[in-house]
């Protein structure tokens, strides 16, 4: 173990998804295994459509933040943005923390996400294949994605380092891992993270589903929405595209306790890979190889490990090599593991974000919420926490991320 | 946690592909002769007068014999296969190989501004006309701004961490940042660092000339007739910027990694600025931008007076360079007369995400060449006139300290110290 003074604890954090758009409630309803999955309604879609599930999110517009105000959502028409504030506000409120003009400079944004503003892109490209009309001048900075931490910026007023670190569906971790790299380096001392995605737009869904990615029923079996999403089960069938966003502030250690900032757990260490396999398969080498480098970053055996998060979307060949790279890593003794898709379903890059901020309430309150709709895989033997939220000390929790054309991002958290 | 290494990190070789030209080579000898790589857009058709463009010539990924047709048809998102070809002669200039045991230590980030927006205009068009069932299955991967690193990574085998650091027009140098600092402290040894956008797409287009950001070429504007003259930063007729397409990417790598392999450093990164505005999401912020610079100068360890030339954000628009200018009085007070300060932008326009990364790779070439590169199409003004701009033709001009400046929308502002060796 190096110094630990510049070891990064999280301060505070936010998240809304499909189980509801505030943390406490979510958090609830998560531990009682609720599902936040229900019938997909955010667009008009004829009968030959091939997805009909989602994990939406409901409306915060009746919420009383200056940036919910109908002009401002007028002018910035993805809900990336204002979800991404609602969350860093929430996330800011509750940390304690006060970026005043000595600390705005040392305070990093790393607030990104998977897929951007892409709605305000269609929308652009319709309006001009169909109606012949102009973009609206908003479109273009809607859909850069660096703009979601643009905009956190000049809501905080934080103006250190900032950048949108891109990994696909891992991308919340990656925003997470590289805030902590950022005061682990010196350049910040705090880092404002996390990620937000609201990709339900019909041509993403459509792609999502012809590359077989999405849940899709047996012929003829009718699935109620809240079954579908079922990781780790014998009869996973895809994932349940979701909407979300997570902010979690970070801080150095040494800032954290100068200004009597309170903190619960850290970022113990990390590990990123990527895979140079497959474009959307996951690579049992380079996944196993990450789980081990943010072991290896935390200073710890396996062993010490006391509940794994898992990335489990619920597909065949995800599901599977994750569970073969956990015995790679585990041998016999796999911690419990827990899989809040099953619940949320796949909020795209924000879900790393929302999932880990749902392992460190775990940890601070010793639960781990269930895994619901598991029915056992005789291939897959290990102890999935299930049906009921299980009470558990946790010193140290491993949450795993996964994405497209494969980056892998692992991190390791340590209960204070 | 690991301990700090401290460690001295050398750019061995780049690699780029422009509207000078589809490689670095290309793309240097056609700055240092003056030229300019515009003309009217032929990629697509817009109704604006803002038509002049600054694409690839030459660029087509199944000619190039790098990939079969059905990977060019697959990856129709334009920055994933420009990406693989241009880390591919980053790779090849660098003289490095990619074994198993250096690949495991390799990390790729190529950052983006605009990203798949091409792929997603295909996907789009085949959804509303032939039904949902008709979307590529190729769709989400080509969307994804990590994938052209991830396609990279996929052909030429390395294996560290890989993701797209973002930040605008200033993406490239968040990942030369960035990862200049991960090498630093150990977690990697080699990095790929870059950036890529073909932003030209009639709504990227629209969108822009909409904002009034790039140059409307109007009939008595001397680019009417001429679009090489489209660009010009820091002259007096400066009307915004031309749009372009690109793609630059450096190999960073430790100072013991270039000994082991017997591999020749071109440049050192000395230094790094970075900061956020926190003020509006396209005016610039000249206080944060000069924090930026300063931070950069201090972080390699030398005076402002010891830059002996700026490589100038500079994108031709009548606001954004009186801007810079004001932060470049701010940081080099008198000494700034004596410092050449140039624009690739005059010659390849404005490659977005792409931009900082190319105008690493120009100005480490040129400074190992002893010389700057110009700044063209230069028509004097008063604004400037305390400016040394390198007007029209490039100069001999020995020098080891260079400032490279990228400044982003969303105000972002990331400046990087080169050191020669």
């Amino acid at each position: 173990m190096g110094s630990s003074h510049r070891q990064a604890v999280i301060l505070g954090y936010d998240a809304v998804c499909a189980l509801g758009t505030r943390f406490p409630d979510a958090w609830e309803k998560a531990l009682r295994g609720d599902s936040g999955i229900g019938p997909l309604t955010r667009f008009p879609m004829d009968d030959n459509f091939p997805v009909r599930i989602a994990g939406e999110v409901e409306s915060i517009d009746d919420l009383d933040y200056p940036f919910l105000k109908p002009r401002e959502r007028a002018k910035w028409t993805s809900p990336i943005f204002k979800h991404a504030m609602l969350t860093t506000s929430r996330a800011i409120e509750r940390s304690g923390i006060e970026i005043t003009p000595d600390i705005a400079p040392r305070t990093a944004i790393t607030y990104s996400s998977a897929l951007g503003g892409l709605d305000a892109a269609l929308e652009a490209d319709r309006r001009l294949v169909k109606e012949n009309r102009l973009p609206k001048p908003f479109t273009n900075p809607n859909a850069c994605i660096n703009m979601v931490g643009g905009k956190v910026s000049i809501l905080t007023g934080a103006t250190g380092p900032i950048t949108a670190t891109i990994s696909a569906c891992a991308t919340g971790s990656t925003s997470m891992i590289i805030g902590a790299m950022f005061i682990e380096q010196g350049l910040c001392d705090v880092a404002i993270c996390g990620a937000v995605d609201f990709a339900l737009v019909p041509a993403i869904i459509a792609g999502f589903a012809t590359m077989n990615g999405t849940f899709y029923p047996k012929s003829g079996e009718n699935v109620p929405p809240q079954a579908a999403s079922r990781p780790f089960s014998r009869n996973r069938r895809g994932f349940v595209v979701s909407e979300g966003a997570g902010a979690v502030i970070l801080a150095a250690r040494e800032f954290a306790q100068s200004w009597g900032l309170r903190y619960q757990v850290a970022l113990a260490g990390w590990g990123m890979t990527s895979d140079a396999h497959h474009v959307v398969a996951p690579h049992l080498p380079t996944v196993t190889r990450c789980m081990e480098l943010s072991l290896a970053h935390a200073g710890i055996a396996p062993s010490a490990v006391s509940s794994i998060n898992a990335h489990a979307t619920s597909t065949q060949v995800g599901d599977k090599v994750e569970y073969d790279a956990l015995c790679a890593v585990f041998g016999k003794k796999i911690p419990p593991v827990t899989a809040n898709k099953s619940m949320m379903g796949h909020a795209m890059g924000a879900s790393s974000a929302i999932e880990t901020i749902f392992a460190v309430q775990g940890m601070i309150g010793g639960k781990i919420p269930p895994t619901i709709n598991y029915d056992p895989d005789p291939d897959m033997v290990f102890d999935c926490v299930t049906d009921n939220a299980r009470c558990l000390d946790q010193p140290y929790v491993l949450k795993n991320a996964f994405g497209f054309g494969g980056c892998n991002a692992c991190i390791v958290l340590q209960k204070c | 946690m690991k301990a700090p290494m401290n460690r001295r990190v050398f750019v061995l070789g780049y690699g780029a592909a422009t509207p000078l030209g589809a490689t670095f080579d290309l793309t240097f000898e056609n700055a240092v002769a003056g030229k300019a790589g515009f003309r009217r857009i032929t990629r697509c058709e817009v109704k604006t007068l803002s038509n002049v463009v600054g694409e690839i010539p030459d660029w087509d990924p199944v000619a190039s014999g790098m990939f079969e047709k059905k990977e060019a048809h697959n990856w129709n998102a334009a920055f994933v296969l420009l990406t693989v070809a241009v880390c591919r002669q980053a790779l090849a200039h660098a003289g490095l190989v990619m074994e198993p045991d250096i690949g495991r230590r390799t990390a790729c980030l190529i950052g983006s501004a605009l990203n798949g927006m091409d792929a997603f205009r295909i996907a789009s068009e085949k959804y509303a006309n032939a039904g949902p069932l008709r979307v590529s299955p190729y769709l989400l991967p080509n969307l994804c701004g990590n994938m052209p690193a991830s396609k990279a990574g996929i052909d030429l085998g390395f294996t560290g961490p890989l993701f797209s650091p973002q930040g605008a027009c200033a993406s490239g140098n968040h990942a030369i940042g960035m990862g200049a600092r991960m090498i630093r402290d150990g977690d990697v040894d080699v990095v790929l660092a870059g950036g890529v956008d073909t932003p030209l797409v009639p709504e990227i287009i629209q969108g822009f000339a909409n904002m009034g950001a790039t140059i409307k070429v109007t009939p008595e504007d001397r680019a009417y007739d001429d679009p090489g003259q489209a660009s010009r930063p820091f002259s007096c007729d400066r009307k915004g910027m031309v749009l372009s397409e690109g793609c630059g990417v450096l190999v960073l790598a430790a100072e013991e990694v270039a000994k082991a392999h017997g591999l020749k450093p071109r440049a050192e990164v000395a230094g790094v600025g970075w900061t956020s505005d926190a003020f509006h999401f396209t005016s610039p912020n000249v206080e944060t931008i000069v924090r930026a610079m300063h931070q950069a100068i201090e972080d390699a360890q030398i005076a402002p007076q010891d830059i002996q030339y700026i490589n100038a954000h500079g994108t031709s628009t009548f606001k954004g360079d009186l801007s810079e200018a004001d932060c470049l009085r701010q940081v080099f007070g008198h000494h700034l007369g004596q410092i050449p300060v140039s624009s690739n932008k005059s010659q390849i326009g404005h490659t977005l995400g792409a931009a900082a990364a190319i105008e690493a790779a120009l100005s480490i070439e040129a400074m190992q060449m002893g010389m700057v590169l110009p700044t063209i199409n230069h028509c004097p003004t008063p604004d400037f006139d305390d400016l040394d701009v390198v007007p029209d033709t490039f100069r001999a001009h020995p020098h080891s300290f260079l400032l490279s400046n990228a400044y982003g929308f969303g105000g972002t502002n990331c400046c990087i110290v080169f050191k020669g060796v």
